[in-house]
């Protein structure tokens, strides 16, 4: 990075903090604000090679804004009954305010086994220092932690299946969004929790999940973010798995100018489960980006992971899928497979597997493929009377169905999830 | 027995070629600046195109700082603190290997690399390097009978200047990395091969390495050039006196193959690893890589690397003929406190172009062994595929097995695809071949040479079973 | 025969009748769980023994602690091999000494040739039995001709041990092994599963040549149908870790007609050692 970029990304830096500082509630940041000793990571670090933050940064720091609009809910969401009666779900939407609502505009009604803590045992990231606890946060879980509310802390306890229901949506330009989620789940504890985020404006939503599993509980993230090419996603799950617990997370992610998820998950004494399934979509010149890092500090864990990309026009993927297996991770079965699709010319697929294992009784495999469509598919629907494009768009499509299928039913009626699976412009013969 | 306490058992032997050879040797002074830059190219009689290099490249070395990202530890390492040349004192010019001083010839005898025209080995030609200097290259006139050059660098300096005025870090540019640009300005010799259009070389070449000196650096450079529809075989092997110090080898390797070119190059690789406690040993930074530049050109690397304290190597090739070929076959075997980061580089840019990578990693003891692989599809590699599989083995529970594979496609008509996996010595294979009456170290040498399968097959025949006894040999002591 | 007889096997001659086996009260166990509950048996030259008994009764379990499985932790009990304590020797000594266990599961072992495999097994045990070593072609010719004994096609030398086997080629494997190594004393773990009706006789034929009056066999079976091709002197029911029963061939032909379940009701009361 040239010395002027360095001092662009600085004064960036320091005029957003100052922002975030006036915010209401923004005392905290603010002292962090004054003695600011980091920056912005530079394509110079590893970690960051391949991603520019340039859709961030061309956001006006001084003139930033929580506004939020009412969001699109499926019908399956909003129609569930809540409260009482099992499934149990809750739906909420932040308002411009930094408050989580229901959908009346009303505070939520807890269903029972949703309890939610109070504010001052809410603060941003006590899990994720517990997993990381060495070396700076990934950047969106430190600027989010610089950045005053929302927040909402939940215990989680029961036998119930709970459903909650998360929706953001951004029409103004300039907004400023970074959402805190602390979730305590007891053991036993069953949640689902699902992101509708719609960002149609230059704007930037920085989430930051932070999750304790006790014993046997089961935590069921599904993610779905769509945001415009000017909008920037820099998002972060910090889970710690206590045995026998479950994490499933289901990240779908398109449209994004510049999209950067980066899950933890650490299984803290072994034993327990991990399923990540991700599917980036990056047409146009969107940039979408996924880090994740699991890591066994205990025996017998189990992680299965698939990344799915598709690169598009000048769309770029980029996946780094770290597993740490240490030598209390014996008898670690751990699965990793990247499988990408490079539809075009100008697009870009930068994918990296990266396995460090000292146990030695452990099935670790990974697998990583690139290409296009497969000519005998294509030719295959030819055949049967399919136009290339067409045919081409239904492959592309089964691509995609192979996570999203992961997700809860409900949230596949997500009104945007349209703009996904109806690719645009198809060439009429 | 278990695997677990049937690995603690396995290392008593000690490193075989840890012999020093007691010769006397002209040594310039430790230390490095312009001025030793140029003392090399005078002591060497080198044309100025020669000197204009290592200087250039010294220059360049000077703005660069020494790569971090690899999986490696070790303490900071004094450049001034080498010596950039020692040699054996010697007759200028060796009119014939009687001239070459005895002790010398005995040296590489116990090394088992015959220089003596009688024990010569049988269709091996070799070019023998101690410390900064070739000492001696066999069957040279056989080979010049079919147009081969097989010389040191030096004499090829002097001898075949334009070829090597025009290739010489044509593949490695002098400022490639830190120790590339490093050797660039103070290599003192290595080898060198040209093989004429149309020519198959009648004979496997060889060149042996060997580190006598405990100060001094051997920054040697090898250049391999294979003219249309030429091709050559070649192996190296490597082998260094035990001393508790580190010493430093940064050594560039290039290829070049034309249209329809073949170059098979194989390394051996057995420097002084360190002892059980991880004192002393080598540290091998090296550049190694093949430029496919021709159409339906073919360089395949295979690496069987056992020794060294610290490696840091990824021979790769440049695919930039069309339908052009690249491999990495690599077995890469890590004990006590070694570490290796070790893997390979494909760059695909002509279009067709494919490559294929084997790697087997075996980590035992308290080792660290990362594959560390780049495959890049280039926005012109129409048509071009990758197959890379990289298969780890851990034995015992204090070694590491990293796996990072970097995989970055820019053309949506290229396929790759990476499969790796991790295992162990499982218990009911031990058992099973214990039942049928086989000791656990047999048992385990026999498992670990399996797992290697499909690397030692392409090594040339003669060194094939020289890599499996080697493997044996190394992993003694990790099953007990 | 072959080059292999050609010099003298320095193990000690054996009499038909010599005592080679014999368990006392063993019991063992495998990660806290006792598996046997106080085995008690006697196999002499000449024998062929056949042990039967329900899924989970502890038959395999006998076997791998016979030759040695270091899952297996024996807590009580003996087993003397040729009047010598067998559980003193690791695994390969049990094998060299002529143990011989044929796996119920072979493992496969991946790039490891079948031929090399054989060869080096084979000479461990002829270097114990005082014979020369047979170097890379006599070995080869050696094995050629004892395939034969279990009709198995000489391209299997060149594929990795097991790898990519069928069931029966496995099982195969194993009997081509108890050929080359000549055991005194030879255990064979479900030899008889899954093989189709070809495949068992001449596994069935392969074992009858090689059990000879101055050897011992013992059969670990579920089914009659391997019985009805090698007739046992004895046949050893067992249950719960424990032999519940001994008799002859008639007591194989009784389960097969009555079940295990006509074992639980006699209550073993009419136990017998041969």
């Amino acid at each position: 990075m040239s010395n002027a970029t360095q001092f662009r990304s600085r004064l960036w830096l320091e005029t957003l903090l100052q922002t975030l500082a006036r915010q209401p509630g923004g005392g905290v940041a603010g002292q962090r604000a004054g003695d600011c000793d980091w920056d912005l990571p530079s394509r110079r670090s590893e970690a960051w090679r391949f991603t520019d933050l340039r859709c961030l940064t061309r956001l006006d720091p001084g003139r930033l804004h929580t506004r939020t609009a009412s969001p699109h809910w499926p019908e399956a969401v909003r129609q569930a009954p809540s409260g009482q009666g099992s499934p149990l779900r809750l739906c909420l939407q932040l308002d411009s305010r930094g408050h989580w609502l229901s959908p009346q505009g009303e505070p939520p009604p807890w269903p029972r086994g949703l309890m939610p803590l109070a504010n001052e045992d809410i603060t941003p990231g006590q899990v994720a220092r517990t997993l990381m606890p060495a070396g700076p946060l990934p950047l969106g879980a430190r600027l989010n932690s610089v950045t005053p509310g929302p927040s909402l802390g939940l215990r989680v306890s029961g036998p119930d299946f709970i459903h909650l229901d998360l929706g953001i949506r951004v029409e103004q330009a300039q907004a400023w969004l970074a959402p805190h989620v602390l979730l305590v789940l007891e053991p036993g504890a069953r949640l689902c929790l699902s992101w509708h985020v719609a960002v149609t404006a230059p704007a930037a939503v920085l989430p930051m999940v932070e999750a304790r599993l006790g014993l046997g509980a089961q935590l069921e993230e599904a993610a779905m973010t769509w945001g415009c090419p000017e909008a920037a996603f820099l998002g972060g799950s910090f889970v710690h798995q206590s045995p026998w617990s479950v994490y499933r997370r289901t990240n779908v992610t398109w449209g994004w100018g510049l999209s950067r998820d980066e899950p933890f998950i650490r299984q803290c004494q072994g034993r327990a489960e991990t399923h990540l399934h991700g599917l980036a979509v990056a047409r146009g010149q969107s940039l979408l980006d996924t880090h994740s890092t699991v890591y066994f500090d205990g025996p017998a864990g189990r992680l299965r992971q698939r990344h799915q990309a598709l690169a598009d026009d000048q769309g770029h993927s980029v996946f780094n899928g770290r597993v740490v297996a240490p030598r209390l991770a014996q008898e670690t079965d751990a699965g990793q497979l990247s499988r990408n699709l490079l539809l075009s010319a100008k697009a870009r697929i930068d994918t990296k597997p990266q396995l460090e294992i000292v146990a030695d009784n452990v099935q670790c495999t990974h697998g990583a493929t690139v290409s296009c469509l497969q000519d005998d598919e294509l030719f295959y629907l030819q055949s049967r009377g399919i136009g290339r494009d067409q045919a081409s768009r239904l492959l592309q499509r089964g691509f995609c169905e192979e996570i999203l299928q992961r997700l809860p039913e409900a949230a596949l009626s997500w009104p945007p999830l349209r703009s996904l699976l109806e690719t645009p412009t198809p060439d009429q013969p | 027995m278990s695997s677990a306490t049937a690995v603690e058992a396995l290392n008593k032997t000690p490193y075989r070629y840890g012999f020093v050879t007691n010769i006397e040797t002209e040594k310039i002074s430790k230390g490095l600046d312009e001025s030793v830059v140029r003392l090399i190219s005078t002591k060497k009689q080198e044309p100025d195109f020669m000197r204009q290099f290592r200087l250039k490249a010294y220059a360049q070395w000077q703005t660069m700082a020494e790569p971090d990202w690899a999986a490696l530890r070790y303490p900071p390492l004094d450049y001034q603190d080498i010596v950039y040349y020692s040699a054996p004192r010697q007759k200028e010019q060796k009119a014939s290997l009687e001239e070459v001083d005895p002790a010398l010839l005995e040296t590489f005898d116990k090394l088992g690399i015959p220089l003596s025209e009688q024990k010569r080995l049988g269709n091996v030609a070799v070019d023998a390097v101690f410390d900064s200097v070739s000492i001696a290259t066999t069957y040279k006139q056989k080979l010049a009978e079919h147009g081969v050059v097989f010389c040191s660098m030096g004499e090829a300096i002097k001898d075949h200047s334009e070829l090597v005025e025009r290739y010489l870090g044509s593949v490695v540019p002098i400022g490639d990395n830190f120790f590339a640009a490093l050797n660039s300005a103070v290599f003192s010799d290595g080898s060198f091969v040209y093989i004429p259009q149309g020519v198959q070389c009648p004979m496997e070449l060889s060149t042996y390495f060997r580190i006598n000196s405990d100060d001094a650096g051997q920054f040697e450079r090898t250049l391999i050039i294979a003219e249309e529809r030429a091709s050559v075989s070649y192996l190296e092997g490597c082998t260094a006196p035990m001393f508790d110090t580190n010493q430093l080898h940064a050594a560039v390797v290039e290829l070049v193959a034309l249209d329809d070119a073949s170059i098979k190059y194989s390394t051996v690789q057995n420097w002084y690893a360190g002892d059980e406690n991880g004192k002393g040993g080598i540290y091998n930074f090296v550049t190694k890589r093949g430029l496919c530049k021709g159409r339906r050109s073919r360089i395949s690397w295979t690496q069987v690397e056992t020794g060294s304290a610290i490696t840091w190597k990824y021979p790769g090739c440049v695919l930039r003929g069309r339908d052009s070929v690249g491999e990495f076959y690599s077995v890469a075997l890590t004990n006590h406190h070694q570490q290796a980061d070790t893997g390979t580089k494909m760059v695909h840019v002509g279009p067709g172009s494919r490559s294929t990578v084997i790697s087997k990693g075996i980590s035992s003891g308290h080792s660290a062994n990362s594959y560390r692989g780049l495959v890049h599809m280039g926005p012109q590699a129409r048509g071009a595929r990758n197959f890379s599989q990289c298969d780890s083995m851990l034995i015992g529970d204090q070694a590491a097995a990293n796996t990072h594979p970097y995989i970055q496609s820019r053309q949506p008509e290229a396929t790759v695809e990476h499969e790796a996996s991790t295992c162990n010595i499982s218990e009911d294979q031990l058992f099973y071949l214990q039942s049928r009456g086989i000791e656990p170290e047999a048992a385990v040498s026999m498992l670990v040479s399996g797992f290697c399968r499909d690397v030692f097959n392409q090594l040339p025949m003669e060194f094939a079973a020289e890599a499996d006894k080697l493997l044996a040999l190394k992993l003694e002591g990790s099953v007990g | 025969m072959t080059s292999t007889e050609t010099t003298p096997s320095r193990e000690a001659p054996i009499q038909p009748g010599d005592v080679l086996l014999s368990i006392e009260n063993l019991r063992a166990c495998v990660e806290e769980n006792e598996i046997l509950r106080g085995v008690s048996l006697q196999i002499r030259a000449g024998e062929i023994h056949a042990l039967m008994g329900r899924n989970g009764s502890g038959k395999s379990t006998l076997s791998k602690v016979i030759a040695g499985h270091p899952a297996y932790t024996v807590t009580a009990g003996s087993i003397h091999y040729r009047g010598q304590d067998l559980l003193a020797f690791s695994p390969e000594e049990r094998a060299r000494s002529g143990v011989f266990l044929g796996f119920q599961y072979p493992v496969e072992i991946p790039g490891v040739s079948n031929l090399e495999f054989l060869r080096v097994s084979c000479n461990a045990r002829r270097q114990h039995r005082g014979q020369e070593e047979l170097d890379t072609f006599a070995f080869e010719d050696h094995v050629r001709e004892t395939m034969a004994i279990v009709q198995m096609d000489p391209a299997f030398l060149e594929r990795s041990v097991n790898e990519g086997f069928s069931g029966g080629e496995k099982k195969r494997n194993e009997v081509l092994q108890m050929a080359l190594l000549e055991p005194l004393v030879a255990i064979l773990d479900e030899t008889d599963s899954g093989l189709d009706i070809d495949a068992l006789r001449i596994v069935a034929n392969g074992v009858k040549r090689l059990a000879l009056p101055t050897t011992a066999t013992l059969l670990i079976t579920h089914y009659q149908r391997l019985l009805d091709a090698i007739t046992p002197d004895f046949v050893h029911v067992m249950a719960e870790g424990r032999i519940l029963r001994t008799g002859d061939k008639d007591l194989a032909m009784a389960l097969e007609e009555r079940g295990y379940d006509w074992i639980d009701e006699t209550d073993g009361s009419d136990v017998r050692q041969p």
